[in-house]
């Protein structure tokens, strides 16, 4: 069961805001197409900055495939996944896991979080890849749609995940705590407090 | 999303496990039963292609099968 709602996002090409659809419920065949045109777009914008002497960094996503995440999240409730889409092109994607994690703030060990599992933006967003990304918000309306999945679940908005090292300043700069190192994966954790996640939904309603 | 009501009618034994579920995870019971809802959702489709819940200890030595009917 999928949902679409109206949501927006600043186009730095256009320099105003548009309407974008916000997708809960992704489906098998806009997950394969945001891995065939990210994919697509990737090796382009490759092909054309070695030659030219230009640094080039892969985002370290590149190697996810949505469409195998999808297949495996199924319908499952524990699973839930997001998109955002502009004239039904994907902009962004998000898988959740809803089940089995838990905050690592002392005393909250037996409270459970929402962990963001997957979280990934179109390549032309990035700015590692492009010098003017095209549209910004992909990645704070998506961590806005998990803090309120957390809340809806009665977790008190806590939200945590292991991040890319190319996204840590992302977390940083929504307030998240950063947990340093995980212990089983080479990886930075990070958490949001309730108060964090409370300030978060109204800055982003108003 | 759209959710849907439904009334559920609880004997003393389950309505006092589902109150202390709820303190421990300071959830309401709702939200517990929501839960518990998509656990068994994701155990029953692991059980049904023939894998097994297994519990582990802390050392993870000793290993202990769950059975779910």
């Amino acid at each position: 069961v999928s949902s679409h709602e109206r949501v927006f996002l600043y186009d730095r090409h256009e320099k105003k805001v548009i309407h974008a659809e916000f997708i809960q419920g992704v489906d098998h065949d806009f997950a394969k197409m945001a891995d065939d045109m990210w994919v697509t777009y990737l090796a382009t914008a490759k092909a054309a900055a070695v030659p030219a002497g230009k640094a080039f960094e892969n985002p370290q996503h590149a190697h996810w495939r949505w469409a195998k995440l999808v297949e495996i999240a199924g319908q499952m409730l524990s699973y839930p996944t997001f998109g955002i889409a502009v004239a039904g092109v994907p902009q962004g994607l998000m898988m959740l896991k809803t089940d089995g994690a838990f905050s690592r703030f002392p005393g909250q060990e037996r409270l459970p979080i929402v962990e963001v599992a997957f979280l990934a933006t179109a390549p032309w967003n990035l700015q590692s890849v492009v010098a003017t990304p095209r549209f910004a918000g992909v990645g704070t309306i998506l961590l806005r749609a998990a803090v309120e999945t957390s809340f809806d679940l009665g977790f008190k908005g806590r939200v945590g995940l292991l991040a890319l090292r190319q996204a840590e300043t992302f977390y940083e700069r929504h307030d998240m705590t950063c947990f340093g190192v995980d212990s089983k994966k080479p990886m930075k954790y990070y958490e949001m407090t309730t108060n964090v996640a409370e300030a978060f939904v109204r800055e982003e309603s108003a | 999303v759209v959710k849907k009501p439904m009334t559920l009618n609880l004997t003393d034994a389950e309505m006092q496990a589902l109150e202390s579920l709820s303190a421990e995870k300071q959830m309401t019971k709702t939200a517990v039963l929501r839960q518990a809802l998509r656990l068994y959702q994701l155990i029953n489709s692991r059980l049904v292609i023939g894998e097994k819940i297994v519990f582990e200890d802390v050392t993870g030595k000793e290993k202990k099968e769950l059975i779910v009917l």
